[in-house]
């Protein structure tokens, strides 16, 4: 299997070379200082992820995302940001990002985010039909306040990530090395996340092994 | 959905308003009344005084008339006495005409008089008229008698005798008439002049009485309402009168103090605001920077060098932190909408003690006392409850306490937080909910301040004062749920 095509699109030449360092080892990482240069390498070569921070000059993360559903194949888009907020979460997610996270996020959380990402991008590869708004991570009318905004999209994507990481778990019976090779981590990056969102792999081994 | 905030327009008791027991309505009257009464007074003794020296002037008159009478009878009597020899010529109806005369004019002065030495003088001159009719009634049956003359003029001399003495006695009584209407007229015009002198001087006495009572206060009360105009909102008319004008001065206080709290608190809001707008840029500037921070910390921490690995663990812990000021920062400055419904506070408060982190050396000991149902958003609630009990277990130590009592306070569901730590200094209790202000080493300084906001956001308040037993007590107060109501 290719590895996965990986555009990381951040005007920040330090956060940029972070995401390099933390994505470099499992994906072929394609790095952008700028909107416009996403988009040429985007339409140079098909992707098959973009994480694109938000607030850059000139060609913004919207643009971007604009950019990306109206290729064919469309790459999944995941929308980092230093200033989160529901009326972007809810603008990103409608305009079809898959994810909206906010900075700063430590390296096992970049990784989960990318993996979710690829994963979701090998089911449409299935089932190619165009990814559609979920409602259920951005509820409409949400006040423009700290607790709405982790309650919901917080909450929401924390239930997401919990979601895919027993998915994950489910599909390697509870085998946390060939997960973490699966998802693009290290086995101790996957011990800690799965930890954090409190799911025991032990509960997904095989009955044999009892 | 959002609650209306707190009612800050309720009369604080130090300005409670006086009972009016004595209304300028009555003041006013009063003064008139006292007036109309002065002037009444002095108009019925000017009456009495012009109706005694009408008296006294027609009983001159009188006087004046009886003396005529008494003349004109002198003289009457006179020739009644010189037609003796008309009479002694056998002229009976002069002489007839001349006694008819005196007799009326006898009749006359007879029913005029009052005085008893008048009325003996006139019975003598009837009694001596009588005699000289008959002397000469006896000459007209015998006109030769000679003596008639020398019998009647005795009569006619006592006859002029008593009407001079009657004459004098009547002239006595108008000179005592005339003096006592000249006294009368010296009284009516000391009077006169004393009301001149008086009323200015009453008028004048009620002018002051209705401008210290009415004026004088309504003075003050347009220089305290000028003050507040002016933008002075430390205004306060001092008046405590049991009028109108104190029940004015009360609400004028009032307002002022209402219109005080809530200048502070738009002046808090605008504070909340720049904030934001601040909170804003920060993020932007500062979570980048703390994406790279935490990114390679993070890509660090399974390095086998443990003390290493220890160092990068506080610096990572350290920049969360700073990502939680950022938080905090951003959520103060935001408008929070509430969700409300019934919250049992006491079930919250025990969940959120069982959030509390502790230490090795342990925890202090919680008792818990009392039971309300606010109306609040749940989520936002346990936050404030989970930060104050956070301080006071902070304040209290591990070997402390931590007091909560719980329950309805008038329309209001109370949580009272105490702790049995040092209390809080004046100057710390004034600035307790300012942004960025703390006395422990390790706050952010945001938590009381998002308390606060996340409580009035309510329409209800954390306030902070000193326990009686020593130590803090922290009151949140929330709107009542109808369920927690009695």
């Amino acid at each position: 299997m290719d590895r996965c095509r990986v555009l990381v699109v951040e005007d920040k030449a330090s956060v940029l070379k972070l995401m390099a360092t933390v994505l470099g080892n499992e994906y072929q990482v394609v790095p952008c200082s700028s909107g416009e240069e996403a988009i040429a390498e985007a339409l140079r070569r098909p992707v098959d992820v973009v994480l694109t921070d938000i607030r850059m000059p000139g060609v913004s993360g919207f643009d971007v995302l604009q950019a990306m559903r109206s290729l064919s194949p469309a790459p999944v888009v995941v929308m980092m940001t230093a200033y989160a907020n529901v009326p972007d979460a809810v603008t990103a997610i409608r305009s079809g990002a898959f994810d909206y996270v906010a900075k700063p996020l430590d390296a096992d959380e970049i990784a989960l985010a990318v993996a979710r990402a690829v994963e979701h991008r090998r089911e449409r590869e299935l089932e190619p039909l165009p990814a559609v708004p979920r409602p259920d991570a951005a509820p409409e009318q949400l006040p423009d306040d700290g607790q709405s905004y982790r309650r919901a999209v917080e909450e929401a994507r924390d239930q997401a990530s919990r979601q895919y990481l027993i998915r994950l778990m489910t599909s390697f019976q509870g085998n946390v090395t060939r997960a973490a090779r699966q998802a693009g981590m290290t086995r101790e990056s996957l011990h800690r996340v799965l930890r954090k969102y409190g799911v025991q792999s032990e509960r997904f081994s095989t009955p044999a092994a009892d | 959905m959002r609650l209306a905030r707190w009612d800050v327009g309720r009369r604080s008791r130090s300005e409670a308003r006086p009972a009016i027991r004595f209304s300028t309505r009555r003041k006013l009257l009063l003064a008139l009344a006292a007036l109309l009464i002065a002037f009444v007074l002095a108009l019925a003794t000017q009456l009495a005084g012009l109706r005694q020296m009408e008296a006294m002037f027609r009983e001159m008159r009188d006087h004046e008339e009886q003396m005529r009478v008494a003349l004109e009878l002198e003289d009457a009597v006179r020739s009644q006495y010189a037609q003796e020899v008309g009479l002694a010529r056998g002229d009976s109806a002069t002489h007839d005409r001349s006694r008819l005369r005196a007799r009326a004019l006898m009749s006359e002065l007879q029913a005029r008089m009052e005085e008893p030495e008048a009325i003996a003088r006139m019975n003598e001159i009837v009694e001596a008229s009588a005699a000289l009719e008959r002397v000469f009634d006896e000459q007209r049956r015998d006109p030769n008698a000679v003596a008639a003359h020398q019998r009647a003029y005795p009569l006619v001399a006592r006859i002029e005798g008593d009407v001079d003495s009657l004459f004098a006695l009547l002239q006595k009584a108008t000179i005592a008439s005339r003096l006592q209407l000249a006294a009368l007229e010296q009284s009516a015009a000391t009077w006169i002049i004393g009301l001149l002198l008086v009323t200015p001087l009453l008028v004048a006495g009620a002018a002051l009485y209705l401008s210290r009572a009415v004026a004088a206060p309504l003075a003050r009360l347009s220089r305290g309402a000028a003050a507040l105009a002016s933008g002075d909102l430390d205004a306060h008319v001092e008046m405590d009168s049991p009028d109108e004008f104190g029940a004015l001065a009360a609400d004028l206080n009032a307002m002022t103090l209402s219109l005080r709290s809530h200048q502070a608190r738009l002046v808090e809001s605008e504070k909340l605001a720049g904030i934001g707008k601040l909170a804003a840029g920060i993020a932007h500037e500062i979570n980048n920077p703390l994406q790279v921070m935490i990114g390679y910390l993070s890509l660090n921490r399974d390095i086998p060098d443990r003390r290493l690995a220890e160092q990068l663990a506080a610096v990572e812990e350290e920049a969360r932190r700073c990502k939680q000021v950022v938080d905090g920062l951003l959520e103060l400055s935001r408008p929070a909408s509430v969700i409300p419904a019934a919250v049992d506070l006491r079930a919250l408060c025990e969940d959120a003690w069982a959030r509390l982190l502790w230490t090795p050396a342990g925890r202090p000991v919680l008792s818990l006392d009392g039971w309300a149902c606010a109306l609040a958003d749940a989520s936002k609630i346990r936050q404030v409850v989970f930060n104050l009990l956070k301080n006071a277990a902070e304040a209290a130590g591990p070997a402390g306490q931590v007091r909560v009592r719980i329950g309805p306070a008038g329309d209001s569901a109370e949580l009272a937080v105490g702790d049995t730590g040092p209390g809080l200094a004046d100057e710390t209790r004034s600035r307790l909910f300012e942004p960025f202000f703390t006395t422990k080493p390790g706050g952010t300084g945001l938590g009381l301040a998002i308390s606060r906001a996340i409580a009035r956001a309510h329409g209800g308040e954390v306030e902070a004062e000193n326990g009686a037993a020593g130590g803090a007590v922290f009151r949140l107060r929330l709107p009542l749920a109808p369920e927690g109501r009695a």
